[in-house]
């Protein structure tokens, strides 16, 4: 049974029980008070009857009347008043019954007692009546009044208020019922999303969220499950990039290899069975070996990415122009070749970090943008401060390259045209190496770029 | 015999293949691009391509579908599933995975070539002519009779001649992969051969190396 069902019938249950249960002790205690207040009256009414009954009396016994004649009209004047208001009355004379029209069988049931005046009901007939006696003296005379006021009209008036209780309570039970349905669902809503939600994260569906308006509870529960699901999701998603790369990283690895190792073989084969010229031997044997240096640089390569990732920096104060210049020297016999002019501004006064690695981080991406240079082109490097952060930036106005490339520019073996770099010795690790120096010194490299406009690299260090 | 285009971005590669081409008697050109090799094969008479997939700029796949209709056999360093299917569902003779080895490609290119009748099958050397198509062998105008498995043996010999192979591949190539018998064999097929022929000094044993037919 689900959790509002049960919430449903437990509160439904219990309202009707509690409800029932007052509605039976209100109308019973309203019977108890009215039946209480109708046995007041009618002692009084007995009272004043006898009163008036002895006051007559004793005046006819004053003035000789025949009492057996008289008494009859006087008492059946009572009788008739009275009869309208469901009142029956009877009189006695020292045992001797005279006159009235309470029922003879009722009479029977009641077995007067001694007490001068005592009220009991007494159930006839399906009908209660509530019965007064009351006795007076006149004279040496015992009189003894029977009162019996006929209970039918009160006891229906309270049957009609039980009925129209119980009524009421159906109703009022039924608008409960269906509140409460509404209500509980409405709650229990967010309760029914989360564990939808939770289906489907668990299903591998990350992407699900609940939604959670509001201030309660249950709400906050929503919020920090969303929060949750985010964090699931970027983390999964981050695994699954990191894989991604790893699996592409050893891809490009054993590409890098095997293309270098096949020439060798080839050539390796070709000379061992071949009947050749020592020229051809010559030539075959340079394209081994420089297949080998190909290698050989990147594993290198490798190593100094492995490295980097380990090894601590060795800092410095570093005059920014200085470095500049340096790079620019090692750099010169590349730009001399392509006849690429480099123009360079410095307005930094200082970096630290670590020279070795700075400059080896600069002469990479200048040399990537002597790459992708044509001949005769220009090549700006600059620094400066922007938000009071160091920034230096290289900019070449050659091939460029599209968004996807700027993305996997930086994963190992990441060629952006294979042929080109191949041809010019890349190994593919530059950028990676630049990534991770750049990560050492706490700053980012942002690559920027337009195709057939050039590329932008800005290195933006985010500590002083 | 053959005119074999040669498509391949990797210069080494290139030119080792193009070397092994030259050994077995082909003629070549060789292009190092898509755009290249497409304006080649359509001015060219080309009985083959080698056609390279992982291209700069333009691929393997959309060269193939540029160019005149041409016997092409792919060279894939990828070696997915997916990329076999494309490359002989476009169409192509055959395909061959990086790394290989030259016997193998040399191979291929024969069974081809053979099978496009672009390849001249009749072989002459000093007196002996063999045509490898009707399996005769003619020396100084005579017919001279040679054994199935002479023949086959004299028929690598000729697709791979000027490279020494070894007793175990003449083995693997003439009697086939699952043939046990000792290299010795090899060597009294050579000599029948050598003698039948007048190839005394044609088939040269190298040392350590094996045999060797030398153009």
């Amino acid at each position: 049974m689900k959790f509002w069902q049960r919430a449903f019938f437990s509160i439904l249950v219990l309202f009707i029980f509690c409800f029932y249960m007052s509605i039976f002790l209100v109308s019973n205690f309203s019977y108890r008070t009215s039946l209480n207040s109708e046995r007041e009256r009618s002692f009084g009414e007995a009272y004043f009857i006898a009163a008036s009954l002895k006051k007559e009396i004793s005046e006819m016994m004053e003035s000789g009347v025949d009492i057996s004649s008289r008494d009859y009209y006087v008492f059946n004047t009572y009788v008739n008043y009275y009869k309208n208001r469901d009142i029956y009355l009877a009189l006695w004379e020292n045992d001797e019954y005279l006159v009235g029209n309470v029922p003879w069988s009722l009479l029977g049931k009641y077995d007067a007692n001694s007490e001068t005046q005592a009220s009991t009901v007494i159930e006839y007939d399906d009908i209660k009546y509530l019965i007064v006696v009351s006795v007076f003296q006149c004279n040496s005379d015992e009189f003894t009044l029977v009162y019996a006021h006929d209970l039918q009209s009160f006891a229906s008036e309270h049957t009609s208020l039980s009925r129209f209780l119980m009524l009421s309570g159906v109703v009022i039970t039924i608008i409960l019922a269906s509140g409460l349905y509404v209500l509980l669902r409405r709650l229990s809503k967010p309760i029914e999303n989360l564990d939808k939600a939770t289906g489907y994260i668990s299903g591998g569906d990350y992407s699900m969220r609940v939604p959670a308006q509001g201030k309660d509870e249950l709400t906050a529960l929503a919020r920090h499950f969303n929060s949750m699901a985010d964090e699931i999701e970027t983390k999964i998603h981050e695994l699954q990039t990191t894989a991604g790369q790893k699996q592409r990283f050893i891809d490009n690895l054993a590409h890098e290899l095997r293309t270098p190792l096949t020439t060798i073989r080839g050539y390796a084969e070709y000379l061992k069975n071949a009947n050749i010229n020592e020229d051809d031997r010559i030539a075959s044997i340079d394209h081994i070996v420089s297949e080998a240096v190909r290698i050989e640089e990147m594993t290198n390569k490798l190593l100094d990415l492995a490295l980097l990732r380990n090894n601590a920096l060795d800092t410095v104060d570093i005059y920014p122009p200085e470095l500049f210049s340096a790079v620019s020297d090692k750099m010169r016999q590349k730009l001399v070749e392509k006849e690429i002019r480099l123009e360079t501004g410095c307005e930094l006064n200082g970096i630290n970090g670590d020279r070795i690695l700075l400059e080896s981080l600069l002469c990479n991406l200048l040399d990537n943008a002597i790459k992708a240079s044509n001949i005769g082109a220009s090549i700006k490097m600059s620094g400066y401060m922007e938000d009071e952060r160091c920034i230096i930036e290289i900019q070449d106005f050659g091939k460029g390259m599209t968004e996807e490339h700027i993305v996997k520019l930086t994963e190992p073996f990441y060629r952006v045209d294979k042929s080109r770099s191949r041809s010019e010795g890349g190994a593919g690790l530059g950028l990676a190496l630049c990534e991770e120096i750049a990560e050492l010194h706490n700053a980012k490299l942002v690559f920027s770029s337009e195709l057939e406009n050039g590329t932008t690299v800005k290195i933006t260090f985010t500590t002083p | 015999m053959a005119h074999i285009l040669v498509v391949e971005d990797d210069k080494s590669i290139n030119e080792l293949i193009v070397r092994n081409l030259k050994l077995v008697g082909h003629s070549y050109i060789q292009a190092f691009d898509g755009a290249e090799a497409v304006s080649i094969a359509s001015e060219n008479e080309i009985d083959l391509i080698l056609l390279d997939v992982m291209l700069p700029g333009m691929d393997g796949f959309e060269v193939f579908q540029k160019i005149p209709p041409t016997p092409v056999i792919f060279i894939t360093a990828k070696d997915g599933l997916e990329h076999r299917l494309n490359g002989l569902s476009l169409g192509a003779d055959d395909y061959i995975i990086k790394p290989f080895e030259m016997l193998e490609l040399l191979a291929r290119i024969e069974v081809v070539l053979r099978r496009t009748q672009k390849n001249n099958t009749v072989f002459s050397l000093d007196n002996a002519v063999i045509d490898l198509t009707s399996r005769t062998a003619i020396v100084g105008g005579k017919e001279i009779d040679l054994s199935p498995r002479e023949f086959e043996l004299l028929e690598v010999l000729i697709t791979n001649r000027n490279i020494a192979l070894s007793r175990d591949k003449l083995l693997e190539l003439a009697w086939g992969y699952d043939y046990t018998g000792e290299t010795r064999t090899v060597d009294t097929h050579i000599q029948k051969l050598r003698s039948k022929l007048g190839w005394e000094n044609r088939i040269k044993t190298l040392y350590k190396l094996g045999y060797r037919l030398e153009v």
